[in-house]
């Protein structure tokens, strides 16, 4: 091949702006993550595995459990279904809050970051973008099979495809508010490394608090607790999937409705998110922290 | 054997994979005496570094044997890996604790080479001295330079003060400055403390300067064994010139066959282009005369310098060893970066 | 001169020095915590992890009846009974997967080749590791028991249980360490992460019953349990524990022997399969590469 011939595909390049170019470069992003996951092919056996003996576990540990105290707590019996929806929204929290920091640090320390900056055209918004999806990727795969499994165990969980309709308009808001907390928590973190720390942290916390295995009521007895729950917004999050999928609640219930303002409480995270991440950004090039450890 | 510090006999390493197999190492017979500094030059993926490595006991030969200090690679691994100090400079530095300190990675791998701490502190601390490295000893690897990892892991390798070194390219990724510095250090090992060293790489000038003896390795097979001396007065018959030539694409075969036609011309080597001129390269009988006569031949074209230059590592091999060497692709097999 | 300083101290200096393998292996312990402290943020996840996974069961056993745990010989809380098994958690991962992830990570960081080129045999560093994470288990032991007695948990401490505990968690360990040999090996052989680990940490968390009594599975599954070392192990520390008897009690000594006998058969088998691999890794040159 000569160097005319070089020139010549270059000529073919056509020059790509606005939204067609943004969700291409996303979709690069997201497809060249997903490449990564699929080379180490033992991941997806891995986590089937995961999967499978987590609700397994649960399944059992649903034979111990009294069904008359899940009743006065005011659920269903059906402490699998309980146990299994919990699981299965807990999924999307690692990926939403922690692994954009997380993947930054990889790719500071093999010094991708800094190729990365260095064609960067959009702020890192189209790379975080496809992140984000390729998060929600992994993690909606683990939910849907969790809620599989559920079923095959038994779980009760609702068939009417309306009311999934709605569970999963609550999955997407609370996706969208995690997610914001995790682009704020990035931005944050290329200058103060230390926040990983406390992002993983942050998971464990609402997590534990989010009631994903026990009944959120039985915090009552500690009511302090009970109101640090409350205001996290996981906790609101759970509490809606659960009552939708496992009671039919639509979402004109008080109970219901209650929980969906408080959760959308966080909506405006999703706008402060972006400009914080921004503004972090910035700062980072201009004190040149890109490529620091 | 015994006599040798390192012999090798119809040592051979084949890699197989999938659909491939590469004759790395193909019936190699060496025999590299006590105090000798020996080099072993060959291009890339010549197999130098898989013969160093069989050396070392991490990988076991197909065919073949050989000794270390007399003893079986074989059958007394423990022993060899006792003499030996071997290093790669090909990874770049990987090969050391990038989260532990320079400082704690040489008392640490000190200690699995046998030596106590007391005395692995006083060699570390002249060793770190002379290389420039004491500033640098308690922060993390991960902080170092490429250069400052190399002569950390030189420093490894010399920490046991073992009487035979096996070093695999360690002056690729250091500066002119240090790696001079490091060669005649290395240089100064054999002759007053009678260490034998065996040095590969793939820069001749390197190795004509350093060694003893140079034996030059290409597709696994050695292929010429002499001391420097007889190296350079192969390379000298060799005389290259170098013409530098503007011109346009179209014109530029016009100059060729211009050239081919010359009788002082013996042979184009190469030609290639760069920013904004041809550099064709040719061998000639004898330069005096056949430099005014080229400038001749393309007075009508714009020519920038015609002169002598030094025959390529490729251009010498051929010469030597009347081989062409074949640039293998490099290093496919492996993957990844750190992090 | 500092050429000519080295080069007498190089000549003065003897070259057949010896280190003990004790010091080594100690060496290769510090070594692991070194750089195990450099990962902060992963050991505060793990503790809170940890911490709050008590809570939870904590709370869980609010709405547990304990009659199936009673039923099995385990007392009559559940909170005793899941403590138990979060304590020791981490000596059951430390058994089946520090081999592996010393293997993984000298891969990594490329300090395989450097190492097995020392006349030091690779082991030392397996036992360094090895001690490293029963160190960092012990731990996790140290905070959760007091914890979960701080939250009303009834199990009994004293001199004799605790020791009692040592020697099982030691036995659970060496039960535990052949698998966890076996699964080095296939890191050796597949380069990826550590699947096997990951997969056998999981399977033996829902068959050896971490989290319920192995009563209620099905006999079928039951099985597969009672083919694991670790449902010994468990069985044998919680007994103790909750009902402060000693390894002189008939049902501990019954459960060390079963672990005694596993270690027996265990070690020389996967002894061999891992030299095989080793030893193959080393003829296709693949010992280094990650
Ligand atoms: N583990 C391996 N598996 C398969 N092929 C290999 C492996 N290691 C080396 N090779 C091949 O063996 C040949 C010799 O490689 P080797 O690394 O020994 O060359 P080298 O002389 O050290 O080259 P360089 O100058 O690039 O370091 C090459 O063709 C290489 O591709
Ligand atoms: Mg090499």
């Amino acid at each position: 091949m000569s160097f005319e011939e070089f020139k010549e595909t270059l000529a073919d390049e056509e020059k790509i702006h606005g939204l067609y170019g943004f969700l291409r470069k996303a979709w690069a992003s997201w497809f060249y993550q997903m490449k990564i996951y699929v080379s180490y092919r033992m991941n997806l056996a891995l986590d089937i595995i995961d999967i499978v003996l987590s609700a397994l576990i649960y399944y059992y540990v649903g034979f111990l459990v009294s069904t008359d105290d899940l009743v006065k707590l005011g659920y269903t019996p059906d402490y699998v279904a309980f146990a299994l929806s919990g699981i299965a929204l807990s999924r999307y929290l690692w990926t939403t809050i922690a692994r954009l920091a997380h993947k930054m640090r990889h790719e500071i320390s093999a010094g991708t970051f800094e190729s990365l900056a260095a064609i960067d055209s959009d702020n890192f918004k189209s790379w975080i973008t496809g992140q984000v999806f390729y998060g929600s990727t992994w993690s909606s795969s683990t939910f849907i099979l969790t809620i599989l499994v559920g079923y095959m165990l038994g779980a009760k969980f609702t068939r009417n495809p309306f009311v999934w309709v709605q569970a999963i308009f609550i999955v997407i808001l609370v996706i969208a508010i995690h997610a914001a907390i995790g682009v704020m928590a990035a931005g944050m973190y290329i200058i103060h490394k230390q926040l990983e720390t406390l992002l993983v942290l942050m998971i464990s916390v609402m997590e534990f608090f989010g009631g994903v295995i026990y009944p959120l009521a039985i915090l009552w007895n500690y009511p302090i607790l009970y109101y640090i729950a409350l205001l996290m917004p996981f906790t609101h999050g759970l509490e809606l999937f659960r009552r939708t999928i496992i009671d039919e609640k639509p979402l004109t219930d008080p109970k219901i409705l209650t929980h969906l303002g408080a959760l959308c409480a966080f909506a405006p995270l999703i706008y402060i998110g972006l400009r914080v991440y921004e503004y972090y950004l910035m700062k980072a090039k201009r004190l040149g922290l890109l490529s620091s450890y | 054997m015994v006599d040798y510090a390192i012999a090798s006999e119809n040592l051979t390493k084949i890699y197989r994979g999938k659909g491939f197999s590469v004759t790395a190492v193909d019936h190699v017979n060496l025999k590299i005496k006590r105090g000798e500094f020996y080099g072993l030059l060959g291009p890339n993926g010549a197999g130098k570094t898989t013969f160093t490595k069989m050396l070392a006991t991490l990988l076991i030969p197909d065919e073949g044997e050989a000794w270390v200090d007399g003893y079986s690679i074989l059958k007394e691994p423990v022993e060899v890996r006792k003499r030996i100090g071997w290093m790669m400079g090909e990874t770049g530095g990987r090969a050391l604790y990038w989260r532990l300190s320079g400082y704690d990675n040489l008392v640490f791998f000190g200690m699995l080479q046998n030596v106590p701490k007391d005395i692995a502190e006083k060699r570390i601390r002249v060793l770190l001295k002379f290389l420039e490295l004491e500033d640098a000893a308690d922060k993390l690897v991960l902080e170092y330079s490429t250069g400052m990892r190399i002569k950390l892991m030189l420093i490894r390798a010399l920490l046991h003060n073992p009487d035979i070194l096996i070093l695999d390219e360690p002056t690729l990724g250091l500066d002119v400055e240090s790696a001079i510095k490091v060669r005649n250090f290395l240089r100064r090992l054999t002759d007053e403390l009678g260490k034998t060293i065996l040095f590969t790489s793939h820069n001749m000038y390197e190795v004509e300067q350093l060694c003893d003896r140079i034996a030059i390795i290409n597709k696994g097979k050695i292929i010429f064994e002499g001391t420097p001396r007889e190296i350079r007065e192969k390379v000298e018959e060799l005389k290259v010139v170098e013409i530098d030539v503007i011109s346009s694409d179209s014109e530029i075969n016009d100059i060729l066959r211009k050239l081919e036609a010359a009788s002082v011309v013996k042979k184009i080597l190469s030609y290639e282009r760069t920013k904004n001129y041809y550099k064709i390269r040719v061998t000639v009988e004898d330069h005096y005369v056949a430099i005014p006569e080229i400038a001749r031949i393309l007075k009508d074209n714009k020519v920038e310098s015609i002169s002598r230059s030094l025959p390529t590592l490729e251009e010498a091999f051929l010469k030597i060893a009347g081989v062409k060497i074949e640039e293998t692709s490099r290093r496919i097999w492996r993957r990844g970066g750190h992090g | 001169m500092t050429v000519d300083e080295i080069l007498t101290l190089f000549k003065e200096s003897p070259t057949d020095t010896k280190v003990s393998n004790v010091r080594k292996v100690i060496a290769a312990m510090l070594r692991r915590a070194k750089i195990r402290f450099n990962y902060k943020t992963w050991m505060i996840f793990d503790f809170a992890n940890t911490l709050f996974m008590v809570f939870t069961y904590f709370l869980l056993s609010f709405i547990i009846l304990p009659e199936d745990i009673a039923k099995a010989g385990y007392g009559y809380s559940y909170f005793d009974f899941a403590l138990v098994g979060i304590a020791i958690s981490h000596f059951i991962t430390a058994s089946l997967r520090s081999l592996a992830l010393t293997i993984r990570l000298e891969q990594f960081y490329g300090t395989l080749e450097s190492v097995l080129s020392t006349p030091t045999d690779f082991v030392i560093l397996f036992m360094g590791d090895l001690l490293y994470y029963f160190f960092y288990s012990l731990i996790f032991l140290i905070i959760i028991l007091p914890t979960g007695i701080i939250l009303g948990s009834k199990i009994v401490i004293n001199i004799w249980t605790v020791l009692t505990m040592l020697t099982l968690i030691t036995l659970l360990v060496i039960a535990n360490l052949p698998i966890g040999i076996l699964s080095a090996g296939m890191v050796l052989k597949f380069k990826q992460g550590d699947p096997i680990g990951w997969a056998l940490t999981w399977i033996n968390q829902f068959f050896g019953g971490t989290f319920f009594p192995i009563i209620i599975l099905p006999s079928f599954l039951r099985f597969m349990s009672l083919g694991l070392p670790l449902t010994y192990s468990l069985d044998a520390i919680r007994y103790s524990l909750i009902w402060g008897v000693t390894l002189l009690h008939e049902r501990i000594l019954y459960d060390s022997i079963v672990l005694i006998i596993y270690a027996l058969i265990g070690y020389p088998i996967a002894i061999k399969i891992f030299r095989y691999i080793y030893n193959s890794a080393r003829k296709e040159g693949k010992i280094g590469i990650y």
